[in-house]
């Protein structure tokens, strides 16, 4: 929900906006996130950027922070609109992906030494139904 | 006006050129001057100035703060940029996408560890010490 908030005071301004500090670092986050749901290394994004693998740790550590100019040439690497790192942002109060991350650089890492097609498509049907919300009420 | 680098690669440096002018734009349609503007992200006028001359480099996360104090989306910086040569999926990265989006929203901390159980036992062991048993 974005508003023009032209008359908006300084005082306002502070109330439980994140901070772009905190606005880096979740960016980064959900870069690393989406990197790794591609089942892309560091070291391929950094590649297909022209950038070092460290350059690209940086990024996603929130060591560095990423350039609006940068940011959108990795957005078109990866294939997604530049709001998407952002998406969230405003709601959670912190990106705290570290255990969930993990679980899905495993899963990803797994996925892609699957060797049977089928396998594959049982897994996404099982995360499929899984996602779904209690009803389920329309499964195929 | 811009030079884009490689064919159809489009350099870091010309999107934040790209970024900053759209942003003044937007400040000016706004009617607002760098002061003001300055002023609501909570930065001193010359920070702002640097910015829309390009002296300093805007990171995503003041880009964000310039974003909601003007009342646009992040995608408006961005707009007028070309679009084509985005990188496009392979089948089997669709399916790993789509299989790592659900597995985010699935609620349940065992039926996650299941999941990744059920990956493990499927995946060949075709690299061993890779990553451990």
């Amino acid at each position: 929900m974005t508003m023009i908030r032209e008359h908006m005071t300084t005082t306002q301004k502070a109330a439980g906006h994140p901070r772009p500090q905190h606005a880096d670092r979740y960016v980064g986050a959900r870069l690393r996130e989406y990197r790794i749901m591609l089942g892309m290394t560091q070291q391929q994004l950094a590649r297909l950027i022209g950038i070092t693998y460290q350059q690209e740790h940086k990024y996603e550590k929130g060591i560095n922070r990423i350039g609006a100019g940068r940011l959108y040439q990795i957005a078109r690497v990866l294939g997604v609109d530049i709001g998407y790192f952002y998406e969230g942002l405003q709601s959670e109060r912190r990106f705290v992906p570290t255990t969930r991350q993990r679980m899905l650089l495993e899963l990803s890492r797994n996925f892609l030494k699957i060797s049977k097609q089928e396998h594959r498509e049982v897994l996404a049907d099982l995360a499929r139904a899984l996602a779904e919300p209690h009803e389920g009420a329309m499964a195929a | 006006m811009t030079a884009p680098k490689a064919a159809g690669r489009i350099g870091a440096q010309d999107v934040d050129r790209h970024v900053r002018a759209r942003l003044r734009k937007c400040r000016i349609i706004r009617g607002m001057t760098q002061q003001r503007l300055a002023e609501l992200a909570g930065i001193n006028y010359q920070q702002e100035h640097r910015y829309e001359t390009g002296a300093n480099r805007i990171a995503v996360g003041r880009l964000y703060q310039m974003a909601r104090v003007l009342g646009v989306d992040i995608g408006y910086f961005y707009e007028g940029l070309e679009s084509e040569g985005r990188f496009v999926p392979t089948a089997q990265q669709r399916v790993l996408l789509e299989l790592s989006r659900n597995f985010i929203k699935i609620q349940k901390q065992e039926h996650r560890g299941a999941l990744v159980e059920l990956a493990r036992a499927l995946a060949e062991p075709h690299d061993e010490g890779a990553m451990g048993a």
